[in-house]
């Protein structure tokens, strides 16, 4: 009977996952990180470029290999999923610790920094591309509008940088919102050629409205944040040991990261990220089923563009100047390349595919003017062979109630053994 | 009929030069189970699209319940959450979601909570999912254990008939007053046929009220309490199975002869 079985597999899954040896789910866990983080520093610190560029294509076999190892790879997602808060306490630890262990090195602090920066942007693609389906291919509209809001507030009315961050958030919000109406009326493909259009539209008026913007001067002296009397742009003193000043904004981007990454799961997985999971799978479905298409997009462009609204005025005040040149078509196709290559819809992979595509243009600098060359050829690849990004999203399953299913079809067989005999009878 | 629940009156849509539908009047009562039956390209899919708002109308009104509800004036969403919810002929499920989320996303219009609720994950929020899986698992096992098993697959993987039930089940799954089912046998071999039957029967036993296009007669004569035939847009004949085939200008070779026919309506 498929039912028994299926009720057996359950049981099984679930005393397999009772089973599971913590200490050794942790050494599994820590090893993965650790490893993860050392692939990180390794590549930022290879001083050859041919040595890196060797490094990149081993990375790359590695990628390979963990797809056709099977079993690693289950052993590997077991653990994870066996123990998430574990990971996730590693994972902080391990992040805590990255400016420790290179405290002599501000360069890869600074690298740290800017990932993280780039991660919580590409989660806020996420939310709207992955989630909801919505192609936005004029992010850089929002990390404008973070970064010139939050920056402009500081300077001219002197607001506490902290305020700043979510105003900017706010602000960029704003933006998505307003992008959201007119991107209501049309879908796929020419959404992104009005999001496109869009984001041209806007870092034009960047460069123009100079009263707001400062045109293509940019803004110049930001402040930096500061908690109490230490000042971000000052070392990081914690007694025993003094990390350079980068490592100020590291650990404010990281925790932002982290945050970021939080409320994507959250979103993900409440009542709004199934609404979104219909609306893209397959919207007139989803309206006759109760589903207001309408602000759920709104939300989706909003909640998005507040991410990268954050981002941006992250960036804006570790780096101390911005202008329209930050913002630019390029910069949307990079935080959209981050998304679509890590995996739209799979935080871990949006988030491999920001720290992956911050790392590889600032090692291989010498060859800038060639970055779209190598962005088209990788994603012209992956669309190929790996249509859903490096990390394809996973299936959001239940595991609230099985011995509520157990029960139910119990009974749904027991109905089908009554069923059997009165038909065998008559 | 019992008192009416949806009243259609002199509805017309024109699709470029075509006439959908043409003054089209019909009336459903409450606990009826009306068939809607045509030619492929007669307007059947049309009426259904019309009344849910996926389209607007030209000219007439279409009026649902007590208090009534203009539902030209609806959007969409909002018809789902006034109590009328739809199938539809070529299967729209969300194919990579979980029979059990399809089922979910069912119930949109029923769940409450924001997305800050849903980002702090309140104790109400946690127990509005319980109770909400709860409810989808019982309508899920209104199939006996067909969809039940696969609640955790995707809906994708299901056999063709059980798309069809997951279908149903989706749009129950709102607590409707009227469930219009768009062909609900197409594609099922005849001992499917029986069994979506009995589920028709038994969603109608519960209360709710079923207006259905069908091409499979021997559907439509089990479970039909009135017969609407329709043609060119327009209302040729009403009343029970037998006078509507007693009706000279519907006669069942006719209906045979666009059986053959593959459908294809305006939309999807």
């Amino acid at each position: 009977m498929p039912e028994t079985d299926f009720i057996s597999a359950q049981l099984a899954d679930n005393s397999a996952a009772d089973r599971r040896n913590i200490l050794y789910d942790s050494i599994i866990i820590g090893a993965v990180l650790i490893a993860l983080g050392a692939l990180f520093v390794i590549g930022m610190s290879v001083e050859r470029l041919a040595i890196f560029a060797g490094f990149v294509a081993g990375i790359a076999a590695l990628g390979v290999f963990y797809a056709r190892a099977t079993k690693l790879r289950h052993v590997i997602i077991g653990a994870f999923s066996a123990h998430p808060t574990l990971a996730v306490v590693l994972l902080v630890v391990l992040l805590a610790a990255y400016p420790l262990a290179l405290s002599r090195d501000p360069y890869l602090i600074h690298i740290g920094a800017l990932a993280a920066i780039y991660v919580v942007m590409a989660l806020g693609l996420n939310i709207t591309l992955g989630y909801a389906g919505l192609l936005d291919i004029g992010f850089a509209v929002y990390y404008g509008a973070g970064a010139y809001a939050s920056a402009q507030l500081a300077i001219h009315f002197g607001t506490s940088v902290w305020f700043g961050l979510l105003a900017g958030g706010l602000s960029a919000s704003f933006f998505g919102y307003l992008v959201a109406w007119p991107a209501l009326r049309v879908h796929d493909h020419y959404l992104g050629l009005v999001t496109l259009g869009y984001g041209l539209m806007m870092n034009l008026l960047a460069r123009n409205l100079y009263f707001l913007t400062n045109g293509t001067d940019g803004v110049i002296n930001i402040p930096a944040p500061s908690i109490g009397s230490h000042i971000f742009t000052e070392p990081l003193n914690l007694g025993w040991i003094t990390l350079p000043f980068q490592a100020n904004f590291y650990y404010v981007a990281v925790s932002l990261a982290l945050l970021t990454a939080f409320i994507n799961y959250r979103l993900g997985q409440s009542k709004l990220g199934r609404a979104w999971d219909a609306i893209r799978e397959d919207e007139i479905a989803a309206r006759c089923s109760g589903v207001d298409a309408r602000s759920v997009k709104i939300l989706a462009f909003s909640c998005g563009a507040f991410f990268g609204g954050i981002g941006g005025a992250t960036y804006a005040h570790m780096i101390g100047y911005i202008s329209p040149e930050n913002f630019t078509f390029i910069e949307s196709i990079t935080i959209l390349v981050m998304v679509v290559l890590g995996g739209a819809g799979n935080i871990i992979g949006v988030t491999i595919g920001a720290v992956a595509l911050v790392a590889l243009p600032e090692r291989f600098r010498e060859f800038d003017h060639l970055r779209l060359l190598f962005f088209g050829g990788a994603l012209v690849l992956l669309m190929i062979n790996r249509p859903e990004g490096l990390f394809p999203r996973r299936r959001r399953r239940r595991k609230l109630q099985p011995d509520k299913v157990a029960a139910l079809l119990a009974q749904a067989s027991n109905e089908l053994v009554k069923a059997t005999e009165i038909a065998a009878r008559s | 009929m019992t008192r009416p629940l949806l009243r259609i009156e002199q509805i017309t849509k024109t699709f470029g030069g075509i006439r959908a539908l043409s003054e089209l009047s019909l009336t459903v009562g409450e606990n009826e189970i009306v068939a809607i039956i045509g030619p492929n390209g007669s307007g059947k899919t049309t009426l259904f699209n019309l009344i849910v708002h996926l389209y607007d109308r030209d000219s007439g009104s279409i009026v649902f319940g007590e208090p009534p509800a203009d539902l030209t004036r609806l959007a969409t969403h909002a018809i789902n959450a006034v109590g009328v919810a739809r199938t539809f002929q070529t299967l729209r499920l969300f194919a990579n979601l979980t029979v059990v989320e399809n089922v979910l996303v069912g119930m949109s219009a029923r769940l409450r909570g924001g997305i800050i609720e849903a980002v702090i994950n309140t104790r109400r929020t946690r127990r509005e999912e319980v109770e909400a899986e709860e409810k989808a698992l019982e309508l899920l096992s209104m199939f006996g254990h067909r969809l039940i098993s696969m609640y955790n697959e995707p809906a994708a993987s299901l056999s063709y008939a059980n798309r069809r039930r997951l279908e149903i089940a989706r749009a129950l799954a709102s607590e409707p007053k009227l469930l219009l089912l768009d062909e609900p046998a197409a594609g099922m071999n005849p001992s499917e046929t029986r069994e979506i039957m009995d589920d028709i029967r038994a969603i109608h036993e519960r209360g709710c009220t079923v207006l259905l296009i069908e091409h499979d007669m021997g559907l439509v004569e089990g479970l039909a309490q009135r017969v609407i035939a329709i043609d060119h847009g327009a209302k040729i004949a009403e009343g029970s199975y037998r006078e509507v085939c007693a009706n000279p200008q519907v006669s069942r070779p006719i209906w045979g002869a666009a059986l053959t026919d593959e459908a294809n309506s305006p939309i999807e």
